[in-house]
């Protein structure tokens, strides 16, 4: 008798619910509104040994899958159900699905491989007193900033950054990695060049594509190519000298936010 | 390098976005199902971003930047668009009337009830002035910068962002975008007291944005004020002595909005976001308890100590104020969201 009651209030329950949602109702639907991106941290994005992967959205019945490279990830992706521990760089992406929502934008973390550490490094600027990060140490100290540009492990130039960096016994360079930050609305733009002098003989210029309106913030990087046996190299990394048409501080110039310079072997 | 003004912690809604609102200005898939609920516990919402759209040529906004419910049940709306700075809805979002050409910085909006009267209280922290009107926009007096107390040199130094009224009269300003101090002036204007300022000691603010009259206990009236850059709710005496903060971490919270036994806040934004337009709806409880998040993480506490907040959905972009209606039912005011109108929950 119980369950026959209870099976009646259920199909009435239900018969009603779906009277109760019209087509045409006014409410915002499923699958109309996006989820947030997960927030994805890593024990440290340079990899010495193994790096832990976290990724987190506090949403019920979330589902977060990831990939490991630089693909955007579906549901036929990997799951992530834990903290994930990886050996080698890489790009690793992370998406949220739901079935209210809509699927988020991917979260991508680039995991850097621990580069040679110069002995020395010579600047001949300063970064700005505001934004000194930790010290004359700071882009060699193996520590990557966060998208947040009050992160110490950021400096910031508004103008030339250039410093010589130094190597025990001539070891052999394969590349070297600048980390840089964009985040427009905070008047931080990629370097407009960087130019580096190979043992006060070989010059490399590298131009980088400038950023576009309404790009949200992000950690991105120059590379060098080099494959030479280093003693020293002088590195200029020339800022943003005026900012885009498009910008509300245009004309004037730019914030440069580096956090590590990475010598590949 | 004086021209270089960012970053650097400024206290004001930064620089504007151009993404327009999702799903604001599509039509509804005629396929969908089932309508989204938004909200934890006791407190849980659908959401009607249609509502209170108007004609953007004939009644613009700008910033919509605060709400409240009059005598009347009506539901008046400030925005900074001098066209009409105040427009008046029913509960339906039918547009009633518009008025006021002359607030440009209209920001704060606090509904007083003198008698069974109606007024209202602007602040505009570009006139540096507060404004009490009628609930027809005559002007009954202002309030100037309040340069007698010597905290003030200048009159632009005052940048108000907010008023709340006492049983009596009383009126207290918050100073949100200016100095940081909260002022204490009788029913007429009058100067009475001057307290808080910038800083992070437990009296003191960094962006001092919203006030609201507690009397919830009858038997200890309070003042509620938001220091919204650091994501905490500090509770003060009448006298102007600091009692208690209550830390609301990962949530930049506009203004306290008491209804009943709970306080409603929009939040502006999610501190760690990567968007900056991460904003969402906290609600806590008769025990200053946080609830409910609409659009955001479900709160939870261990030992004590409420988790980080933040944006799950992305449904507000920078909400600046809540209304809840006498039907339970709350109306969403939002900072730099490309001119749109209202957002209205619907309680279930």
């Amino acid at each position: 008798m119980r369950i026959a009651i209870l099976s009646i209030l259920l199909t009435s329950i239900l018969s009603c619910a779906e009277k109760t949602t019209p087509v045409d109702s006014v409410f915002v639907q499923q699958q109309q509104i996006s989820i947030t991106q997960p927030r994805v941290t890593a024990t440290s994005t340079i990899i010495d040994s193994t790096v832990t992967i976290t990724a987190a959205l506090a949403l019920e019945d979330v589902a977060l899958y990831y990939t490991n490279d630089g693909s955007a990830p579906t549901e036929s992706s990997a799951k992530y159900i834990a903290p994930i521990t990886v050996e080698k760089e890489g790009i690793y992406s992370f998406k949220a699905f739901h079935t209210d929502w809509k699927p988020s934008e991917t979260t991508t973390l680039k995991l850097y491989k621990k580069g040679i550490t110069p002995h020395k490094i010579d600047w001949h600027t300063n970064a700005h007193t505001t934004y000194p990060g930790v010290g004359s140490m700071t882009v060699i100290n193996q520590k990557k900033g966060s998208l947040n540009f009050r992160d110490e492990q950021w400096v910031g130039y508004d103008s030339l950054a250039f410093a010589k960096a130094y190597f025990d016994k001539k070891p052999f360079i394969k590349s070297m990695t600048i980390g840089y930050l964009t985040d427009t609305k905070s008047w931080i733009f990629p370097p407009e060049k960087v130019v580096v002098l190979l043992n006060q003989k070989d010059t490399l210029q590298i131009d980088i594509p400038k950023a576009t309106e309404g790009e949200t913030p992000r950690l991105n990087d120059v590379y060098i190519p080099i494959n030479k046996e280093i003693e020293h190299i002088s590195i200029r990394v020339y800022n943003t000298s005026k900012l885009p048409e498009w910008h509300p501080g245009k004309g004037m110039n730019a914030w440069l936010f580096m956090d590590e310079w990475i010598f590949n072997e | 390098m004086g021209f270089l003004t960012y970053p650097a912690g400024v206290y004001a809604e930064r620089s504007r976005s151009a993404n327009l609102p999702a799903g604001k200005a599509g039509a509804f898939s005629v396929s969908s199902p089932k309508d989204v609920i938004i909200g934890h516990n006791s407190h849980q919402y659908k959401v009607n971003l249609n509502w209170g759209n108007l004609n953007t040529s004939q009644t613009p906004v700008n910033d919509c930047h605060e709400m409240v419910q009059d005598s009347k049940g009506r539901i008046v709306l400030l925005t900074n668009h001098t066209k009409n700075n105040v427009i008046i809805y029913d509960k339906s979002g039918k547009l009633i009337e518009t008025w006021g050409t002359e607030y440009p910085g209209a920001h704060g909006l606090t509904l007083v009830k003198e008698n069974g009267t109606d007024f209202l209280l602007i602040t505009d922290y570009e006139r540096h002035q507060i404004i009490k009107t009628t609930i027809d926009g005559k002007v009954v007096f202002k309030i100037d910068t309040p340069l007698e107390t010597g905290k003030y040199t200048k009159k632009e130094d005052f940048k108000p962002t907010e008023t709340t009224v006492t049983e009596n009269g009383d009126i207290y300003v918050a100073d949100g975008y200016g100095k940081q101090y909260i002022t204490h002036y009788n029913h007429k204007g009058e100067l009475l007291n001057i307290f808080g300022g910038q800083g992070t000691e437990n009296g003191q603010f960094l962006n001092a944005h919203g006030i609201c009259y507690d009397h919830r206990d009858s038997d200890n009236p309070s003042l509620l004020i938001t220091a919204r850059e650091l994501n905490q709710l500090k509770r003060f005496g009448l006298d102007g002595t600091f009692i208690e903060t209550i830390p609301v971490p990962g949530a930049l919270i506009c203004r306290p909005v008491i209804h009943k036994k709970d306080i409603y806040f929009a939040v502006l934004r999610s501190k760690n976001a990567v968007h900056d337009d991460s904003g969402f709806i906290l609600i806590m409880n008769e025990k200053n308890e946080v609830v409910s998040c609409p659009g955001a993480t479900a709160p939870s506490y261990q030992n004590n100590e409420l988790g980080e907040l933040y944006q799950t959905i992305r449904l507000f972009q920078h909400p600046h104020d809540v209304c809840i209606d006498d039907d339970e039912n709350m109306y969403v005011a939002q900072w730099n969201s490309g001119q749109t109108y209202p957002i209205k929950l619907t309680r279930v």
